[in-house]
């Protein structure tokens, strides 16, 4: 369960003051398959990277399950992205000397898991991802589709209870979202993984099983929904 | 995954700018090579051509005799078969020889030529002055005869060759003046340039006789074993010495005759400072490819933590780039200056007209040499150094927040 309890957030840029979020308040129930939805600027990458622990709020609190991440120090945000949070960003972001393989497989040499345990996880999420036969090949002999695939496969193989998503098809033609959207959401089903995505997208917000709006910095309509 | 290997690839990614940071390494590490082997190769020339030359390991002369040694006091002498048997007899003594240097004029074609007259015994000098192998036209001198070995620069100064005759006119120990006739019967080229210069050699029995010296001489020197030190054998000589003559002898170790080789030691530290200085200077081109690479790859940092990556993690990525391109930059710089200092070291670098003129025991030739421990040295400080430069720009990576960093284009 994520709680976000009347959070602002305000960034100060030069002279201007940009209020991104203001008195935020939302519960997401483990396993839910949420969109946070909006036009630029108005606060969902601010809040995504508020959950995410990648940034710290002004004021109110974030909890996860019964713990305050947003009390969390640097260290203590760090260690609760290693063990419990997953990513998957708009420009895919794979560390482009590694292959589809080391890219995932990454993730979990970082958290000292045993060297077999990584290969047999690893090559099992690439098939369930569908990139079975390009563990060898290197991002940019990839196609976008098949590097957000490796993304989602990184942000998966940890098992985390999060999976926060920044526009994740933002960079993909219509198709290739789709299929990256069925992914995510059989991904979310198999694993029981919360997914909290953000989009200005309307086919993927029509896939999500609750849609959260906000504008400049507030919610403004949060509804639940059956999906595609 | 392993963060070498990770940072491996890194460095391959952008070969010319690693490329370009490593030659850095390399050309700082080289020069560093090159200057210390010239260094140590003329503080080995100098301490050679000293001991050779001049005063030997250990020289005995007369007790009175630096302090009137500007007069050059010819009657202020050792004696030299006393001490020869005591000097066979002292444990340690590997080599002595006796000599007496004088100044002398010579008379030629109406006006006078300053130059330096070296008498020794020819049977003892090899362990000091190789005669046979600075000899390139002629012969050795007899004992008993009035033949000289000239210095090839004064035969050429004075337009003489082998066969020639030339008069000298110097002061005796008994404060009258001589002159005597010398056949040249050999041309020898001194390696040190003021003594090729200037000096002459002849049979220590007819520099006795030319300067009313009877068997005295002015010096002695003396070289010792391996297994003795300088200063411990100086004492044992100076006491035997005076137990068997009961006569008070000056006996100088050649380090505490030599002030120019005590400065050359503090210079070496000085070197390593310079050395210190150099390295900081070829470091500063990874300092730049570090914060250009940290820079560069900024959205990767933030990816990186955002998976997790503490930031003591991702200073040890950087660093490691850093690091291994400091090892080989400095593998290679010590590679190519061990090259050059083996090619230099057979072959000599050349200075005689840098040095024609200047009064030092320092050979024409210099033969630059190093060892390995100087070469590991030497590679170590190198790559302590790239590394520490590597960790300051590193340590940004760790303070880069990952929301800033994901923000980043």
């Amino acid at each position: 369960m994520i709680r976000v309890e009347q959070v602002d957030k305000t960034y100060h840029t030069g002279d201007s003051v940009v209020r991104a979020l203001r008195n935020v308040s939302m519960h997401i129930p483990d396993g839910q398959f949420i969109s946070i939805a909006g036009p630029s600027g108005s606060g969902k990458t601010t809040l995504l990277n508020l959950i995410g622990c990648i940034d710290s709020v002004d004021k109110g609190e974030i909890w996860i399950d019964d713990k305050a991440v947003s009390t969390l120090g640097k260290h203590g945000k760090t260690e609760f992205r290693r063990s419990h949070l997953g990513f998957i960003f708009q420009t895919y972001n794979l560390i482009p000397v590694l292959t589809a393989y080391e890219n995932v497989a990454f993730v979990l040499s970082i958290l000292s898991v045993p060297e077999e345990e990584i290969k047999e996880r690893t090559l099992r999420i690439l098939e369930e991802v569908g990139l079975k036969g390009m563990e060898q090949r290197r991002p940019d002999k990839l196609s976008g589709g098949q590097q957000q695939r490796i993304a989602i496969a990184r942000a998966l193989i940890k098992h985390p209870k999060i999976v926060l998503a920044d526009e994740p098809t933002a960079n993909l033609d219509s198709k290739t979202g789709k299929e990256i959207l069925a992914l995510m959401k059989q991904m979310n089903q198999r694993y029981g993984t919360t997914f909290v995505f953000s989009t200005h997208d309307q086919m993927v917000m029509d896939y999500a099983g609750r849609l959260v709006q906000l504008h400049d910095g507030q919610i403004v309509s949060d509804d639940s929904r059956s999906t595609q | 995954m392993k963060l070498t290997s990770i940072a491996m690839r890194n460095i391959m990614r952008n070969l010319r700018r690693s490329l370009l940071s490593g030659i850095a390494i390399a050309v700082s590490t080289m020069s560093i090579v090159l200057l210390f082997a010239f260094v140590q190769g003329m503080i080995d020339d100098m301490a050679m051509n000293i001991k050779s030359y001049s005063t030997g390991e250990i020289r005995i002369r007369n007790e009175a005799y630096s302090e009137y040694e500007r007069y050059s006091p010819l009657h202020l002498t050792v004696d030299w078969p006393e001490i020869l048997p005591i000097l066979e007899q002292t444990p340690g003594v590997s080599a002595f020889v006796p000599r007496i240097q004088f100044a002398a004029s010579a008379y030629m074609n109406g006006s006078n030529h300053g130059l330096m007259v070296m008498g020794s015994d020819f049977n003892y000098e090899d362990g000091f002055i190789d005669v046979r192998e600075i000899l390139r036209e002629g012969r050795l001198c007899e004992p008993g005869k009035n033949e000289t070995i000239m210095g090839a620069g004064l035969a050429n100064r004075l337009h003489l060759t082998i066969g020639d005759k030339v008069t000298l006119l110097t002061n005796t120990a008994t404060r009258g003046s001589n002159a005597f006739t010398l056949t040249i019967v050999g041309i020898a080229v001194f390696p040190v340039g003021a003594m090729n210069a200037s000096y002459t050699m002849i049979p220590l029995d007819r520099a006795q006789y030319f300067l009313h010296m009877d068997s005295e001489v002015q010096e002695i020197l003396v070289m010792a074993d391996d297994s003795v030190k300088e200063n411990t054998l100086a004492s044992l000589i100076d006491q035997s010495i005076l137990d068997h003559t009961g006569v008070q002898t000056e006996v100088k170790t050649w380090k505490q005759l030599n002030d120019l080789m005590t400065l050359m030691d503090i210079a070496s530290y000085a070197y390593y400072v310079i050395a210190f200085f150099f390295f900081i200077l070829g470091s500063t081109v990874i300092i730049n490819t570090t914060m250009m690479v940290i820079f560069e790859r900024m959205r990767e940092i933030g990816t990186l933590a955002a998976m997790g990556m503490h930031g003591k993690e991702l200073t040890r990525l950087f660093f490691l780039e850093g690091a291994i391109i400091g090892a080989i930059g400095a593998a290679i710089g010590v590679i190519v200056g061990v090259v050059i200092t083996s090619y230099f070291g057979i072959i000599g670098l050349d200075f005689t007209d840098a040095l024609s003129g200047i009064d030092m025991e320092m050979s024409s030739v210099l033969y630059p040499r190093t060892d390995y421990w100087r070469v590991l040295i030497i590679y170590v400080y190198a790559v302590a150094t790239a590394s520490l430069a590597t960790l300051i720009p590193s340590r940004r990576a760790s303070k880069i927040e990952p929301v800033e960093a994901l923000r980043y284009v």
